[in-house]
């Protein structure tokens, strides 16, 4: 050999170095990838993979007229994620100068920690999220949500009730049809990889979200707002506490308008509920009515008959009833039209504790209406076990009987209709994404509470209060309004006894009452110093029944009955000029023919559409809002809102095809699109809105109501 | 005797298994690459492409060193050591990479002149420890100019900082001494400056201290380890006998660092499993062996110790990495040879395959 023993040795050591190495890699090599393999694969498998939900599309809801009251929109929220220290200092800088907080605030404030998710600040506005996007360091991550937006702002919101910003119902409609409207989230299985992206990869599973069913609601968002304002009117007019209204369809229960007013209520967009089903009172004379129906049904009158009303002062038992005035004798007509105490009980002791709580029970009252909203509450009423006399009386004038709005409305729903309790419903029917009707809900009759004589004889009693009676100011040369009024103390339930001083003012009623449609209540809780029903609940009934008239003219006329013939009587009224395809100049002055003015987008041009339609009744003074851009013109321009209702207002942007969300209630005091601005359809405008300080209507009405008051007070 | 025959044959079982290892290198660094290549640079072929030419390069270097007469061309190995100094010197005049000087831009292509003073090291020991009148009994004679020439060297190298190769620099240095037949008690000096420099560094500086606690942990459980030790072992493990399949290691997303590079004997025994990973360290050792098979049947000392010093280079060089990547050893990084992206260590690596090469034309092995 030519190598030397030194050298062969050291080489063979050198070999034997290597055979070493080679069967230790082995080793570890089949301990790595045989005996650890299965729980290494788990670890990989987890670390490189995952679920991650797909959020279904909530339903949207929609108004008995196909207005969208509760949509979803797309913003971007914003979120840190930093993977390093340099990362974490960058976020917490710019989120500091971003949002103002003081400096070496964000990290503590957001919780931010390397490899931490943390919400920064969800839903941001769009141009807040377009400013982000360009400038914002690594680790600060915007992530797209849906969002839900009620484009009428309060409007109706104490039945929408409202989403979080999970999109999980918390409030109202939002939240009773919870399960409906959110439809079912879907998943998808994803690939990760280590620098937090993710894959979708083919065959891997995916079970897409089911989008929630859209909801179409029975309520009309004209007669909402309708209600709303005139409400807060009320309420702000007589210094009440609180209002609360309910307007239903009486034909079928179909829920019109539901709404409260509380000027301390803090939080107005974000109504936890909705008094008019949740809170209970006695309803007083209002319930006089279903009294009554009890005393005709069991024949217990002959209308020619006459009871003596005592000259105001009745001993029962051991207590004395009053009357408020001092009647000698009524018929059973007076008796109710005039709202006496003590006739009404002296029937009620004839009728017997049985048969009245017997009557009482088939109008619904002390049971659930289950309209669908949270927090309903059922009312009580008790038993005539052991019933006295009193206690007659006083259920007879609706004391010591507890009721909700909902269940009075629906009560006088029932003698409007001829006699059959129907289910009050919120919801018109189910419309699956692509606006195809799913399903339909019909109205459900629960019974015959009454005859249809016995419901027609009341009736014209009910008209006779309104003509003649406790409610002659409720009397509209407009619609012919039916109804009673109510004024009841409201119990101190401390001390057991009435306030003498606190009264809770309720008028319920229908109209037109020749052929009803709408029947509905009116409660004011303490008024003052005016504290009647008739007197304070009643004119806000009866402006809402003008306003809603007049705006559905085609609803409220009757052949016994038409608009056009009463408004003759009705001085302010006027009936709006057909403008469309005038030219501008010709429509103004036909406009002005009729006392009315015209509010336009454009200087000339041909009118293409006006708002409110021709052939209407409306105010003398109102603006007409006409355009002259036609229906398929691309660019709109904006026309000056400001000073118009939300419903003129929605009305010119549901046309021009711009996307719209009011904050606020009331007239438009701010528009983010300026007039005389040209847009894009489809183009986003926000409205600020403030309730009016001189409404046109309120300007135009008030006066006349105002006279009425004082004159019912001298007297 | 010195005897250069033309006639004779190239060591053709050793040629086909680095072509083997090349080709199985090239399919893995694509395989390992082309997610990353896609994210970075837009094109998914971007590593693959640079490695292929890497490869035309080497084979380049490889026929061009094949042919050449190694004797009398390691009269220049000293300068051209020198000349490599230099080199090491002047990357630190260039803009760091990761935090580190280890490479020299010229034009499109860098390189690393740490892996050239390697490969020139090796021919300067062979020349100069084969010189007859060098007497290395003589402490003195071992000392100098070895120790001052590689001693700035491994300085230069150690100050990029680039341990892995500071310590296959050391280790082959110190094989080839061995090999020369140093006294082993001279050999223990070696370790002093080393055990002094390490000591210093690692107590003094802190230098990769966490790197060394999380070795002590993770050689029980790799999960225990730092994140590169336990995603490696994840890795590999998740692979199994059989291996998830050509391009279908989930590893490589990111999670594994350096798939293509240092870790990238992980990211194909997660590909091709132990199977694979069995088939390559076979091929390995078989060339090893074929390297020590040529020394030991070398004619001549230079000869001898040239073989024995490519083939304890490469050694080190693949025991290091398979070591980190198999948490055997702490974290060190270091490509590994023939299969790792990167251009210097391909080139170098394939260099000492043709050395291997060269020298088995000397002589008829088996």
């Amino acid at each position: 050999m030519k190598r030397t023993r030194q050298e062969r040795i050291r080489l063979g050591l050198f070999f034997v170095l290597v055979c070493c190495f080679f069967a230790v890699a082995v080793a570890r090599l089949v301990h790595l990838q045989v005996f650890l393999s299965s729980r290494y694969s788990e670890i990989v498998n987890k670390q490189s993979s995952g679920t991650v939900p797909i959020p279904a599309l909530r339903g949207i809801i929609y108004d008995r007229n196909g207005k969208i009251v509760a949509n979803n929109v797309t913003k971007y929220s914003l979120y840190a994620y930093p993977r390093d220290a340099a990362e974490l200092s960058h976020v917490a800088t710019y989120v500091e100068r971003l949002f103002d907080h003081p400096r070496g605030s964000a990290r503590q404030k957001y919780g931010l920690a390397i490899k931490r998710f943390r919400w920064v600040k969800r839903l941001l506005d769009d141009d807040l999220a377009r400013q982000i996007a360009a400038e914002a360091p690594p680790g600060l991550l915007l992530r797209k949500e849906t969002q839900r937006e009620y484009p009428y702002g309060t409007i109706g919101k104490q039945i929408i009730g409202f989403a979080d910003i999970d999109n999980c119902g918390k409030a109202g409609v939002e939240m009773y049809f919870d399960s409906v409207l959110s439809g079912r989230e879907g998943y998808a299985d994803i690939r990760r990889d280590g620098l937090r992206n993710t894959y979708r990869v083919e065959e891997q599973a995916l079970v897409k979200p089911e989008p929630g069913r859209s909801l179409v609601l029975t309520v009309d968002w004209n007669l909402q707002e309708i209600v709303e304002e005139e409400l807060r009117r009320g309420v702000e007019e007589h210094h009440a506490k609180s209002g609360m209204a309910v307007f239903l369809d009486c034909r079928n229960g179909e829920v019109l308008a539901m709404a409260h007013y509380d000027p301390t209520e803090r939080n107005p967009h974000l109504p936890v509920k909705l008094r008019a089903v949740s809170d209970q009172f006695e309803p007083g004379s209002i319930l006089k009515a279903f009294t009554a129906v009890g005393v005709i049904e069991e024949n217990l009158i002959d209308y020619d008959d006459s009871i003596f009303c005592e000259e105001g002062k009745w001993k029962v038992g051991r207590r004395i009833l009053h009357d408020d005035k001092e009647h000698g004798w009524l018929n059973f007509r007076g008796v109710v039209e005039l709202s006496s105490n003590i006739g009404i009980a002296k029937y009620a002791i004839m009728l017997g504790g049985e048969g009245l709580f017997d009557v009482l029970r088939r109008f619904g009252l002390g049971e659930k209406t289950c309209v669908g909203l949270p927090g309903e509450t059922s009312g009580r009423l008790v038993p005539p076990s052991r019933w006295s006399d009193y206690n007659i009386a006083a259920l007879a004038m609706g004391h010591s009987v507890a009721v909700n709005s909902l269940q009075m409305a629906n009560g006088f729903a029932v003698i409007a209709n001829g006699g059959i309790l129907y289910q009050p419903s919120l919801i018109l029917g189910q419309v699956d994404q692509d606006g195809k009707l799913f399903s339909r809900w019909r109205p459900q009759a629960i019974r015959r509470t009454v005859s249809q004589t016995c419901a027609d004889t009341l009736a014209s009693i009910l008209r006779g209060v309104v003509e003649r009676g406790t409610a002659d100011v409720v009397n509209s040369p407009v619609v012919s309004i039916a109804g009673k009024t109510g004024t009841a103390q409201i119990p101190d339930v401390a001390n057991r006894r009435y306030f003498w001083n606190k009264f809770m003012a309720s008028f319920a009623g229908f109209y037109p009452c020749e052929d009803p449609v709408v029947a509905g209540i009116v409660v004011i809780e303490e008024p003052q110093p005016i504290h009647y029903g008739g007197l304070t609940a009643g004119p806000v009934f009866k402006r809402v029944a003008e306003r809603y008239s007049i705006l559905h003219p085609d609803v409220f006329t009757s052949p016994h009955r038409t608009l056009s013939e009463t408004s003759t009587r009705f001085e302010n009224t006027s009936e709006i000029p057909d403008l469309v395809g005038r030219g501008l100049a010709q429509a103004r002055a036909l406009a002005a023919e009729h006392d009315l003015s015209i509010l336009c987008d454009a200087e000339e041009g041909t009118v293409a559409w006006q708002f409110p339609p021709a052939n209407r009744l409306t105010f003398r003074g109102d603006k007409i809002l006409v355009s002259v851009t036609t229906e398929s013109a691309d660019d709109v321009t904006m026309m000056d809102l400001r000073g118009l209702s939300i419903r003129e207002a929605s009305a010119f942007l549901e046309r021009a095809g711009i996307n719209f969300m009011f904050r606020g209630n009331g007239q438009v005091v701010r528009q983010s699109i300026k007039p005389g601005e040209t847009v894009s359809r489809g183009t986003q405008c926000r409205l600020d809105c403030r309730p009016g300080t001189g409404g046109k209507y309120k300007a135009q009405r008030a006066d006349k109501t105002d006279k009425t008051v004082k004159v019912d007070r001298q007297s | 005797m010195r005897r250069f025959r033309k006639d004779k044959l190239i060591d053709e079982r050793l040629l086909l298994a680095y072509v083997i290892l090349m080709a199985i290198g090239l399919v893995m660094v694509y395989s390992t690459s082309s997610i990353m290549a896609e994210s970075r640079f837009g094109s998914h072929l971007f590593f693959f492409k640079n490695q292929f030419i890497w490869a035309l390069i080497a084979a380049a270097v490889m026929f061009v060193i094949c042919r050449l007469d190694l004797q009398r061309a390691a009269v220049f190995s000293a300068p051209a050591l020198l000349l490599v100094l230099l080199l090491l010197s002047l990357v630190f005049l260039m803009p760091a990479r990761n935090g580190s000087h280890r490479w020299l831009m010229i034009g499109p292509f860098t390189g690393q002149p740490s892996e050239l003073f390697k490969f020139m090291m090796i021919f300067y020991l062979a020349f100069s420890l084969s010189n007859q009148k060098r007497n290395l009994a003589d402490l003195k004679q071992l000392l100098f100019p070895y120790v001052p020439i590689i001693g700035l060297g491994l300085l230069l190298i150690i100050l990029e900082p680039d341990l892995g190769t500071t310590l296959v620099i050391f280790l082959t240095a110190l094989g080839m001494f061995f090999l020369a037949g140093a006294r082993m008690k001279h050999l223990t000096l070696a370790f002093v400056p080393l055990a002094a420099v390490a000591s210093f560094a690692v107590l003094v500086l802190g230098y990769k201290k966490s790197r060394i606690i999380d070795y002590v942990s993770s050689m029980a459980d790799p999960l225990l380890g730092s994140y590169q030790v336990k995603q490696a072992a994840l890795t590999l493990g998740s692979g199994g006998i059989f291996g998830t399949g050509l391009g279908e290691g989930r590893q490589k997303l990111f999670f594994l660092p350096y798939p293509h590079t240092d870790f990238i004997f992980a990211a194909i025994g997660e590909e091709i499993g132990l199977i694979g990973l069995l088939v390559i360290l076979s091929l390995l050792f078989y060339m090893l062996w074929r390297g020590l098979k040529i020394a030991s049947a070398q004619p001549d000392r230079f000869g001898y110790l040239l073989a024995a010093g490519m083939t304890l280079s490469l050694f080190v060089n693949i025991a290091i990495n398979i070591g980190v990547v198999t948490a055997l050893i702490p974290v060190t990084g270091l490509p590994l040879p023939f299969l790792s992206y990167g251009g210097s260590s391909l080139v170098v690596s394939s260099a000492a395959v043709a050395v291997l090469l060269n020298l088995s034309r000397r002589v008829a092995t088996r």
